[in-house]
This record gives structure tokens, sequence and C-alpha cells, in this order.
């Protein structure tokens, strides 16, 4: 898949203006720019650098501090378990596992197709509703197998997230 | 308290004009009022640094952060509180004459962004934001939200402001401090997102009345994330002074035999100190309260503390980046099998090293989780540990695990000659 710079000022300037071209915004530009493709395409990055006046390094070296934020495609479905203790007492692991089977798929990897990556993260801040994921940023609490299921059944069917 | 507040917006605010920006400061001095973001630094004490900090330009900060494991009452402050939270952070507005605010919103909490743009539009709509708030000439102010992005290091206060200007978020050196050298390097208030709605609080009912709830060098109420082994989970609020075991009764809890209070970076509580206390004199917390029934196994709580350390130190110092990758190795050696009585030395030295090597706070409690449930639950380690005295952390054959998977091999010939082989 090749995107030409011109597509990237598509999405990209309306951000920058809104922005003020601010450099001192990055990380909210970078943020927002990846809402597009749910990654940091590499020729957005050449974009960014040419319009804020940034050397590519020091975005790249932003964008990789924050763990939200991808350089590489993480799938259209980006599946985050919540990964607290009390997350693990109520058996996210076995859910994830479970998942992983169901979309063939190993944890921390993009399946094949590009579907959907499913992997942890740090506590999300939903101990009293768990298990707790987030997928593309949206907070799915009280996660049961049949949940876990039927959540994959979505992904699976390209179901937007809104249900 | 804060929970069945019956305020309106601009009630406080209101107040607060009325004390003008000099008397809110007194006011929240007087109150007693202290940080509930964890290190409880008197709130007034730097409202008026900031207030008295050279400089035109001052901004007001919201740590809404919450990247503690355990903690989610900033979440229900945003939920169900965001005009509280947004009319505290203009009352600091007003006390230190900033003109711009931002609330720093964890990246996990990215959905409710369009929920509190709205609120903050509605406040401008009723003239709580902006130009001339409530008709006061020259109190202009205005928030900004900016998103995180997966980085629990950015909750320290330092490391936070340098993502709100876009960069990595490693902790700065301090001092300066925030008060004098802020966002820009100005001054800036910044306090956590509970703090801002005790604050208002304070400013509507008075330094005196607030002060008698609580105990005398923790004023005021505290929420309390409560989760794990308990029916009741769920957000609780307590005056400071309210016993572990009180907590425990409300929510439920059977069998509990420990509390991790504060979340990882916090204090594990065994069942023979129920009796202990919230509040600075005792047990300082920024709200976490993790129950654990006499069914779990305290070492896997340590480890998976000790895995969330490993991975969110920020890289930034050595000590902190091998450290806490080195206390993450030594638990699943343990864990697997390998242990031995050397390891828990070890632990105890390399605490000794970060404590005193670390650039920030992450470092500085890494160990924390370990050395507190071997206090209180030392056989959960010990049945774990080898008889023999040392066993280096390299596990060999374990490292020709992944050799035999590539070449397909698992007879007896792949595998190093062991006692019980
Ligand atoms: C590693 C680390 C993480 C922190 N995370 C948070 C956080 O998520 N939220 C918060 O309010 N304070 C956090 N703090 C404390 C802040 O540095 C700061 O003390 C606090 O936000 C000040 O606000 P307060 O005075 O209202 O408590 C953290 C500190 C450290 C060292
Ligand atoms: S102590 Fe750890 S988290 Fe803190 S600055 Fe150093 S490396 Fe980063």
């Amino acid at each position: 898949m090749t995107i030409s710079t011109n597509k990237h000022s598509e999405y990209l300037d309306p951000i920058l203006v809104r922005r003020q071209y601010n450099a001192s915004d990055l990380l909210q530009i970078l943020r927002e720019a990846q809402e597009h493709y749910g990654y940091i395409h590499s020729d957005a990055i050449d974009y960014l650098s040419q319009k804020l006046q940034l050397p590519r390094a020091k975005i790249e070296g932003v964008a990789s501090f924050y763990s939200f934020l991808y350089l590489q495609p993480h799938g259209e479905y980006r599946v985050l378990f919540s990964d607290n203790i009390t997350d693990r007492m109520l058996g996210n692991q076995a859910l994830l596992e479970e998942m992983c089977h169901q979309l063939w798929l190993q944890p921390g990897k993009v399946s094949e197709d590009g579907l959907v990556s499913i992997a942890t993260t740090s506590c999300t801040g939903m101990c009293d509703q768990g298990p707790a994921m987030l997928v593309n940023g949206r907070a799915i609490t009280r996660l049961t197998h049949q949940r876990v299921q039927e959540i994959g059944h979505l992904i699976r069917n390209r179901t937007p997230l809104d249900e | 308290m804060l929970l069945d507040n019956q305020l309106t917006p601009g009630d406080a605010l209101c107040a607060g004009i009325t004390l003008s920006a000099a008397g809110i400061v007194e006011a929240v001095k007087n109150s007693g009022l202290r940080g509930r973001g964890g290190a409880g630094f008197p709130t007034g004490l730097k409202w008026e640094a900031t207030r008295n900090a050279a400089g035109t330009v001052k901004h007001v900060v919201c740590n809404a952060d919450e990247g503690e494991p355990g903690t989610f009452k900033d979440r229900v402050l945003l939920t169900s509180y965001a005009d509280l939270v947004f009319e505290g952070m203009t009352l600091a507005a007003l006390a230190v004459d900033a003109q711009r605010g931002f609330l720093y919103l964890r990246g996990e909490y990215r959905y409710m962004l369009e929920t509190l743009e709205a609120v903050l539009q509605r406040r401008r709509e009723a003239n709580l934001l902006g130009k001339n708030i409530l008709g006061q000439a020259g109190f202009d102010f205005d928030i900004v939200i900016h998103l995180g992005a997966g980085a629990y290091i950015c909750g320290e206060e330092s490391a936070l402001i340098e993502s709100l200007e876009g960069k990595r978020g490693v902790p700065r050196n301090r001092p300066p401090f925030p008060v004098t050298h802020g966002y820009m390097q100005q001054p800036t208030v910044l306090d956590n997102v509970e703090t801002f709605c005790q604050a208002a609080l304070v400013v509507r009912m008075g330094a005196d009345n607030y002060k008698v709830i609580g105990t005398s060098k923790s004023t005021g109420s505290k929420l309390i994330s409560v989760s794990g082994d308990c029916p009741r989970p769920g957000i609780y609020e307590y005056p400071f002074g309210v016993s572990v075991r009180d907590i425990l009764d409300d929510c439920g809890a059977v069998n509990p035999h420990a509390v991790q209070i504060s979340g990882p970076s916090g204090v594990c509580v065994g069942e023979s100190e129920f009796n202990r206390r919230l509040g600075f004199e005792d047990l300082p917390t920024a709200g976490a309260f993790m129950v654990f029934d006499d069914s779990r196994d305290m070492f896997e709580v340590a480890r998976n503390y000790v895995h969330f350390f490993a991975h969110e130190s920020c890289g930034f110092c050595t000590p902190c980046r091998v450290g806490t990758a080195m206390l993450q190795q030594t638990m699943d050696k343990i864990a697997a099998g390998h242990g031995t009585r050397h390891d828990l030395v070890e632990i105890e030295n390399l605490d000794h090293v970060l404590q005193t090597t670390s650039h920030c706070g992450l470092g500085r409690t890494a160990c924390n989780p370990v050395l507190h449930t071997l206090k209180h639950f030392r056989p959960a380690y010990e049945n774990r540990l080898k008889s023999l005295d040392f066993e280096p952390a390299f596990d060999l054959d374990g490292a020709l695990a992944r050799a035999r998977q590539m070449t397909g091999r698992d007879d007896a010939g792949a595998h190093l000659k062991t006692e019980d082989a």
C-alpha cells in the first residue's frame, strides 16, 4: 500500500490548521493524525516534518515514546486487554488466549490480513468493572467468554464499533 | 461531601469572586487541603507560590493521567462531576491570575473527550469560561484538553509538562518546580483532578467548615477506588482517618488477607494492620484500595506490579531501566522455581540502589511491592525457592527451549542434564 504525500495533506492540513502549526502540540497532532489510518504513516511524518519544521528523528522520537502511538500498521481493530492484577484475578489471561485463538493470531502481533491486533496494556482504570479492554480506544468492561466471542465475531465481520 | 455535593455550575466561582484572588489562596491554605494525587503537598502553598511567582503568563494544569493501577476515582469525577473539576481549575486561575488551563487526560480515557469538550463549551456559553468571566473585567481564562498516549510516567508532574509541550514524557530535574518553571518554563499550578474538586468545595463551604472534617494533618474527605476481592467494588468517600477495616466492612470483603493501598507504588497492608488509618499521618493514599482474600497468592500480585514498573520505566536513567528489568527477571525466575535465598537479598540491595540513584518516584518505589509482600507473606516466596543457595539468573535450558522449538527437537539429547531428568 503506497499513499502519496498529497493524500496525507488531505487529513493532516485541517489538523495542522486547528493546531496553528504549533510544534509544541506535536503529541496532539500525532495522536489526531493516527486516528486516520490507525497508525502514523511514514510519509505523514515527512509531511509533518516539513510543515512543522522539525527533524524527522525528533518526531519519531516522540512517537516511539508513547505506547499508544504506532509507526507500523497495527490492525484496523486494536484490542488491548487491561492487565492489572484485578483483571488477572478475574481471568483476563484466559480471555486473551481465547480471543487470539478465535482470530488466529499471537498476542502483540497483527493478524495476517491486517484486520486486528491483540495485546495487553497497563491498568485502564476500570478495575471496578473488570476484566476490561479497549478496542480502538473504546472501553469494554465486565468481559466474559461469551462477550469476548461476540466481540471477536463483530471484528471478523468488520462491524463498525458503534455496534 | 464531594460525591453528594449540591453545587450548581458557577456556585463556587461566585463565592471565589466574593473572596477575591488573595482570599481564595488564604481559604485554601487555612483549610489544610493537601494534594490528592499522592504526594500530599499543601495545595494552598502551591497556589500562593504560583501567585507570587514572577511573570505575567501563568497556567493551570489538571493532572488526569490517573495511571496508578487500581485507581479510577478521577474517571468517575470526570464522568459525573466534570463541572466541579473545571470550576476548581477556574478558581485556581482566578487565585494565581492564570489565563490558560490544560486538562491532561490519559489516553485510556480518550472516549470521554467529546463529552468533556461539550461541558467546556457549555461553560463558555454560560460565561464561566472565556473573557470577563461572570462579568469580572479582566478575568479571562479558558481550558483545553490534551490527551496522553499510554505512558504512566506522564502522571509525574514534570514529565506531564514535558508531554504537554509535545515532547517525550521524561521527568525534569527539580527544582525548579512547576510553580515557578512549569509549562513553557512559566509559573504553573498543577494539581490532581480530585484536588481541584476539593478546592472548589473549600471555597464554597469556607475553610473553617472544611477543616473540621478528617484529621488535623489530613483535612477533608478522600475518594477511595475499591477493587479486587469484594462484592461491592466502586468509589467510596470517607473523611481522612478511616481505618482499613471499616472500608473492608463497607465493601463486603470476605476473608481479606491483604490490601494494596495507593497502588503498586504504595503500601501492602496485611491482616494484622487492618486497624491502620488512611491519611498523611499513617497511610497516605492516592486512592487505590485493592483487596485480596486468603485464596490469593501475594507473590503473583507483587510479580504483576513488578512487570508494571519494568514496562513503564521511561528508560531515562540506567539504574531504573536496568533495575526494574532485573527485578522482573528475578521475580520470573522465582516464579519458575529457580529462585534462591540469594535472590531475596539481591532484591534488597537493588532497592537500595534504586532508592538512592533514581531520577523520579517510579524508580524509588519499584521494589516496594516485593519488599512489602515479603514482610507479610514470606512463605509465598520461600515455598518457591530452591534449597540451593545460588543459581545463575540465566536459565540455559530455558534458552535452549527456543532452539529446540526451532529445530523441532525435544529428545533427551537436546536437553541439559538435570538432577531429576
Ligand atoms: C511515577 C509517578 C506517577 C504519578 N502519577 C500521577 C497521576 O496519575 N495522577 C496524579 O494526580 N498524580 C500523579 N503523580 C504525582 C504528581 O507528580 C503530582 O505530585 C501531583 O499531580 C500533584 O497534584 P496534587 O498536589 O493535587 O496531588 C505521579 C507521580 C509519580 C512519581
Ligand atoms: S527513575 Fe525510572 S521512570 Fe523515573 S526518570 Fe528514571 S528511568 Fe524514568
